[in-house]
């Protein structure tokens, strides 16, 4: 099989070439995957969105030649808009879901993660959607800034400078957190130093 | 900007990519801004996360399901489509063109070998056949030793109607002498009576003194149409 680039993969599919979907369902499945699954946060929601957008790419195909000039910021895009309408719906339903995610906590269903790890994944979870995005798709999906700004249509220096700003408030939610952590040991140390006796007494 | 510069400073800290002047200042200040340094922290604790998240994440399939090889199947590709159409269409216009183009040719090369072939017997035709003359000329019925001369016009009469009918008419035409009973008697009775000397009257007498004497001079005649049921011979004199 003779390698092909990216961008002769997307032509071949669209032009009809099966085998040319599998290798780009190969190396973008997964990433399509982890993006879904870190943005709606929850395994089986990001399966299905991840197979409704191969369904949409497929219909790509009935397009006229050359309307489709960037198959994978358009791939991107289908899961990004299912994302975005299911975390809308998903807020509509957050109780209940809260509820799941709890039973399912409770019933061990859950990964067991580190206080340190819970702070960055509530941290995560308070950026804006953009921020969150770009940290995800080049995070967990794996993608480079040239190819999360070519997905969006946008230069690489303002990817860049999105993702900059996005970690850098990330940072900051986590650094106040870890502030707030360590104020709270320095105090609960503070406090049992001063109060001795009590410790004593009780 | 700032953001970026203190992104790239923190980033490249922990990546160990500063150089070793930059690190040190980097210590330094950390050392003495608790917010920075709580920055340092954070990033490390990111960084670890993150790490053993994308490790945990859950593995998902690399090949598509059947659903969706089904979906390809049904949906062929129009851009394909289009493709194939088009060099569909460009190929059947390519095609009609060259072969109309062909076509032509060979047409063309047919209508010269005819031509040419026409030519050539045109001229081998020409040095065999005779002069056709438009007026009037005689039909000479021979039924044995005496002909009979029938004055008839040139028109090609087919073989199998030379026996009877054709006969008959060139015979009744004649002036017969006793023409009554002609009339009532068949073919070869009319030979009979044709070929009778004294049913002859002067002008057909004359007419086959002057056939012989033009026998006796070899003169040049039409081709001789014969019978093939009894011994009429029909020839056709210019």
């Amino acid at each position: 099989m003779i390698a092909m680039t990216p961008d002769e993969l997307a032509v071949r599919f669209l032009e009809g070439d099966d085998h040319a979907f599998e290798m780009i369902f190969a190396e973008h499945n997964p990433r399509l995957f982890a993006y879904c699954i870190k943005m709606v946060k929850d395994r089986s929601v990001a399966e299905d969105l991840a197979q409704e957008t191969w369904v949409r790419t497929i219909g790509l195909r009935t397009r006229e030649r050359g309307s489709v000039e960037n198959l994978y910021g358009m791939i991107y895009r289908i899961a990004r808009n299912l994302s975005l309408d299911h975390l809308k719906s998903y807020r509509e339903s957050k109780r209940i879901d809260i509820d799941l995610q709890e039973l399912e906590r409770r019933i061990g269903g859950a990964e067991q993660k580190s206080p340190e790890e819970e702070m960055v994944l509530r941290a995560l979870e308070k950026l804006s959607f953009d921020y969150r995005e770009t940290i995800v798709l080049h995070t967990y999906s794996g993608y480079s800034y040239e190819e999360i700004a070519e997905m969006l249509g946008k230069s690489p220096e303002a990817i860049w400078a999105r993702a900059s700003r996005a970690r850098k408030k990330l940072r900051q939610l986590v650094a106040e957190e870890i502030r707030q952590e360590e104020g709270a040991l320095t105090l609960l140390t503070k406090g049992s130093k001063d109060q001795p006796g009590r410790h004593h007494a009780g | 900007m700032a953001a970026e510069r203190e992104h790239d400073m923190i980033e490249g800290y922990l990546d160990g990519t500063l150089p070793p002047e930059s690190a040190r200042e980097i210590e330094r200040l950390a050392a003495n801004d608790p917010e920075l340094a709580a920055e340092l922290k954070a990033e490390e604790t990111i960084r670890g996360t993150f790490l053993r998240d994308v490790a945990a994440l859950p593995s998902t399939a690399t090949e598509p399901s059947g659903m969706l090889m089904a979906k390809l199947a049904v949906t062929p590709g129009a851009a394909g489509g289009a493709a194939l159409l088009s060099t569909g269409v460009s190929t059947g216009v390519l095609g009609t063109i060259f072969g109309t183009g062909l076509g032509l040719t060979v047409v063309t090369i047919i209508g010269l070998i005819g031509l040419v072939l026409g030519a050539w017997l045109f001229a081998e035709n020409a040095e065999e056949r005779p002069i056709e003359r438009e007026t009037p000329t005689e039909s000479v019925v021979e039924t044995g030793a005496s002909p009979l001369i029938v004055p008839v016009l040139p028109v090609p009469v087919p073989s199998d109607k030379i026996e009877g009918r054709n006969l008959r008419q060139s015979v009744e035409r004649r002036p017969l002498r006793n023409r009554s009973s002609a009339k009532s008697q068949d073919v070869e009775e009319n030979q009979v009576v044709a070929e009778a000397p004294e049913n002859r009257d002067a002008a057909t007498d004359a007419m086959i003194q002057r056939l012989q004497q033009a026998e006796e001079k070899k003169e040049p005649s039409i081709p001789t149409m014969q019978g093939t049921s009894s011994t009429i011979t029909i020839e056709v004199d210019p």
